[in-house]
């Protein structure tokens, strides 16, 4: 009788109960799925990343153009168009194999008058650039702004 | 009676000790489960961040070419000549030129202090030259192809890729551009 119970006593000390092996296993697997959203938020961030710099160039582009401008365009209603989109991947001449997904930035423009309290308020515009999209199911927004005044915009055109 | 004591107990410890075929074919079937299922997450690590660093050097490269470009353009006193893969300006009365070599792969800058490469792995680079007129509705302007002197505007647009693992992975970062000429 009492080499039995020192048997049994043996035996329970090498096995794992149940309990034992369920804490295990979850914390594997918590360890797996860290691993895991940390990877795909490292992705969310370099994604999100490349995006601001194309919206930023996007913006860029635009604010580039609006040099080219006279101050009679920048005044016609009409003749810059308030909305745009652009693609995130644009056409590239010479590639076959773009299978990157592209999405669509949406954009506006648009031009007000200065916020300057003085006399020469009338001879200058602000010009705000906005570009928007939506990146994992978030609306994000960039947007960029410059005065213009007419003794500094291009005089003529051939 | 003590013989059979000890004859029982080591009988016990025999079978305690081994195991059966069942038990270990079952060990092994988990043991490969396990390695397995961290093999693979090895593998999707290791390419992961490689994707990851990728995807950053390339903006970081695309960002550096396109700031040094933008810079000099703009400051530039006129465009000389221009192709799909070659831009020539005037910049502080010596020549600047960009060229893009297809079969290298790569986008230089030289000037009278040498020659410097400004990116590499680029796929795809094309400049476009345009006037300074827009055209009415839109954000476009009128290509100068016929007279470069006239450009105002340069448009560059690249795509850059980078590979991992072979060709199992493939990174690409695709940049635009609109510079306009500041003295012309």
């Amino acid at each position: 009788m009492h080499l039995t119970k020192k048997r049994a006593n043996k035996i329970s000390s090498y096995a794992f109960t149940l309990m034992e092996m369920l804490v295990s296993v979850a914390i594997i697997g918590i360890l797996f799925v860290s691993f895991y959203v940390g990877i795909a938020s490292g992705f969310g961030v370099v994604n999100l990343a490349r995006e601001n710099l194309r919206a930023n160039q996007i913006a860029l582009e635009k604010m580039e153009t609006i040099r080219l401008y006279t101050w009679e365009q920048i005044n016609s209603n009409g003749f810059i168009p308030p909305t745009f989109t652009a693609p995130f991947h644009p056409p590239v001449a010479g590639e076959t194999n773009n299978t990157n997904s592209s999405f669509v930035y949406y954009g506006n423009v648009t031009i007000e008058n200065a916020p300057v309290a003085s006399a020469y308020s009338n001879n200058m515009r602000l010009v705000t650039v906005t570009v928007l999209w939506t990146n994992s199911g978030t609306a994000r927004t960039r947007s960029m702004q410059t005065l213009v005044s007419e003794h500094g915009m291009q005089n003529y055109i051939y | 009676m003590e013989c059979k004591i000890t004859s029982t107990k080591a009988r016990s410890l025999r079978r305690q000790s081994a195991t059966t075929l069942v038990e270990f074919m079952i060990g092994v079937s988990i043991g490969g489960i396990v390695l397995a299922a961290i093999a693979m997450l090895t593998v999707y690590t290791v390419r992961s961040f490689g994707a990851i660093s990728n995807y950053v050097d390339l903006d970081k490269d695309s960002r550096f070419a396109l700031d040094r470009m933008s810079q000099m353009i703009r400051e530039s006193d006129g465009v000389i000549s221009c192709s799909t893969n070659e831009l020539v300006v005037s910049y502080h009365a010596n020549n600047l030129t960009y060229t893009y070599n297809p079969n290298t792969r790569i986008l230089t800058q030289t000037y009278t202090n040498g020659t410097t490469t400004l990116l590499e792995g680029c796929d795809s680079l094309t400049f476009e030259l345009f006037q300074r007129n827009p055209v009415n509705g839109t954000y476009d302007q009128y290509p100068a192809t016929l007279i470069e002197s006239a450009g105002k505007m340069v448009q560059v647009t690249w795509i850059c890729s980078r590979t991992l693992v072979g060709s199992l992975v493939n990174t690409e970062s695709v940049q635009s551009a609109k510079i306009v000429i500041r003295k012309q």
